[in-house]
């Protein structure tokens, strides 16, 4: 139970009796679904009857096993076993719309998506980018829309496109940064490489921005130990010279943002004899971050 | 908000004794899919309260049993599907009650091994819905009963590193995005594996370290709110990581005592928010944790 806030006494009674009908409701309708399928019903009707106890609690798992189970039968039986599934899909929208973090739910609608001979990718990614409209960081919808745009054969620039238009609504939105991060790490080492000086500067404008938000921070830490693992020595060191510019620019409008000054300190990690300036950042850093305990760059 | 110095164990307890009982409230049915996993939260928040003894065992391991499929895997509930997160409560709850001997082991394991897939990933029942959290919930339960022969391990290990990402976490497969619940399955996975050391320990430790809010709770994801069982799940994570002295321990436990309620007892993911069973045992995993030898020993 998430974020439901404490009730008194008075409000606990007279939830006690609002909640009575809806208990004996749900309990009757639990033993009636149970029996159908003990009795192998697995019939339109006995459909109707197990989406409506579903509706009262969609996370009861079994039902929705049940409900799999009459599909398998009725598209047995039926010819035209599309118009069963979009039926399906439409509850299931219904079911998400209500609980967008139901992993049955969303499985369901995996599994019906894999039964149909032609599902409208589209309208899928249509419903995903509505849903991401709303909450912005569902994983459950980025999982599936992941899995929609290979099904469909979507091309990465597609999707890293996607990242860009989500971002830039927000810059705080890690989940798009993730994706972001997964898309370039398909490219070659090469490919990636070129790409680097561009998205530089697209995270840099990010925390500029915001310099308190996480997100940009973590994928700017990635993007140079990316760029690291693919370079020579030399290259590296050239890249991280340049990268403190922009920082101490930061770090003087910004003191009191941790993010610039941990950062740097993550950059003079990689790169050799610049000990005496991490203590410096490390006196700072305990005065402007004390939760933070401790900082793997200077176990070593 | 109430502040508190103390944990407030009897009052929970008495908020986990009298779970059984609270048939007119409507969160006691809907949770009751997976009333198997509530009874496994509340023992074990027993457990960490030195009062096992309070719970009638016999009835407990009766219920649990019950729950088995004649595929060997455990429902939610009685007459419920089998599932690996049930499976998994159930063979925990019995080894906790000291009574593995009344299980039919070879059953259990031949359900987890068929829920292996060839890439090393596990299903979580015949339907086929991957995720890592099944890989967990599918080693735990082997390694209790010491059968962890009966998968592929090797398999199992490179799966759970293919869902590893660009902050070093780790998501439900791969591609997806870390989540602090989902890092605490493919670590303890890791863990069961013997494969810890494949982890870059750093770069995930300081992602995880990063959860801490100022007012002392953890969250799950980045720019999110704070909440009693992501602090487990990073705090558990961290410990695998050795390295748990990355957070302020003094400003969490402030946290999770604030989250207790002073009056029903029980701890609520924020303070001021409803108690339940999920998060009590959450908060005293993190207490016990954080602070070995604290408050909760008589």
């Amino acid at each position: 139970m998430h974020s439901v806030r404490r009730r008194t006494a008075e409000e606990k009674e007279e939830k006690r009796i609002a909640e009575k009908a809806h208990i004996d409701k749900f309990c009757k309708l639990s033993e009636t679904v149970m029996a159908l399928r003990n009795n192998e019903e697995l019939t339109k009707e006995a459909l109707k009857t197990a989406g409506t106890l579903l509706e009262m609690n969609f996370e009861f798992y079994t039902v929705w096993n049940f409900r799999r189970e009459i599909i398998q039968r009725l598209s047995e039986e039926n010819s035209d076993s599309d118009a069963l599934y979009k039926e399906e899909l439409q509850f299931i929208q219904n079911a998400i719309m209500a609980n967008p973090k139901s992993y049955w739910a969303w499985f369901h609608r995996k599994w019906i998506i894999s039964r149909m001979s032609q599902p409208s990718y589209t309208k899928e990614i249509f419903l995903c980018n509505q849903l991401l409209e709303k909450d912005t960081r569902n994983f459950h919808c980025w999982g599936y829309r992941r899995w929609i745009c290979q099904k469909m054969g979507a091309g990465e620039q597609e999707i890293f496109d996607f990242t860009t238009k989500k971002i830039e609504h927000l810059f705080s939105n890690y989940s798009a940064w993730h994706e972001r991060s997964r898309i370039l790490s398909t490219y070659p080492a090469q490919q990636l490489k070129g790409l680097l000086q561009s998205e530089l500067e697209y995270v840099q404008n990010a925390f500029f921005t915001s310099p308190d938000d996480q997100s940009a921070w973590f994928y700017y830490r990635w993007l140079i130990a990316k760029f690291i693992e693919n370079s020579t020595e030399e290259e590296a060191s050239q890249l991280l010279e340049t990268q403190f510019e922009p920082l101490d620019q930061l770090i003087e409008v910004e003191p009191n943002s941790r993010w610039p000054l941990n950062t740097k300190l993550y950059l003079l990690s990689k790169m050799n004899g610049r000990g005496e300036e991490m203590k410096e950042i490390l006196v700072k850093l305990r005065e402007v971050d004390p939760t933070h305990q401790k900082y793997p760059e200077l176990n070593s | 908000m109430s502040h508190h110095e103390t944990l407030l164990v009897d009052l929970h307890k008495k908020h986990i004794r009298a779970l059984e009982n609270n048939t007119d409230s409507f969160e006691y049915w809907v949770i009751e899919h997976l009333r198997v996993s509530g009874v496994y939260w509340g023992v074990s928040a027993m457990v960490l309260m030195n009062a096992l003894q309070e719970m009638d065992r016999e009835k407990l391991i009766e219920y649990v049993l019950s729950c088995q499929h004649p595929s060997g895997g455990f429902g939610g509930n009685v007459n419920h599907d089998p599932h690996i997160l049930y499976t998994c409560s159930a063979v925990q709850l019995l080894a906790i009650l000291d009574a593995l001997d009344r299980l039919d082991v070879d059953k259990v394991v031949t359900f987890i091994s068929s829920l292996q897939l060839e890439d090393g990933s596990f299903k979580g029942d015949q339907w086929g819905e991957i995720d890592t959290r099944f890989s967990y919930c599918s080693l735990v339960p082997l390694a209790i009963l010491n059968r962890l022969d009966a998968v592929d391990t090797k398999k199992a290990k490179s799966y759970v590193l293919s869902c590893q990402n660009f902050d070093g976490g780790f998501g439900c497969v791969p591609g997806a995005e870390s989540h602090a619940g989902q890092i605490f399955t493919c670590v303890g996975a890791l863990a069961i594996l013997g494969g810890l050391d494949e982890i870059d320990a750093d770069v995930l430790g300081f992602w995880l370290c990063e959860r801490q809010l100022p007012e002392g709770g953890l969250n799950g994801r980045p720019e999110k709110l704070a909440d009693v069982c992501y602090s487990w799940w990073v705090v558990s994570s961290l410990a695998m990581l050795n390295r748990i002295d990355w957070i302020d321990g003094d400003k969490l436990k402030k946290y999770i005592l604030n989250c207790q309620d002073d009056e029903a007892g029980g701890i609520a993911d924020r303070p001021g928010d409803v108690a339940d069973v999920f998060h009590t045992f959450f908060g005293l995993c993190v207490n016990q944790q954080v602070f070995p030898s604290s408050d909760t020993q008589d």
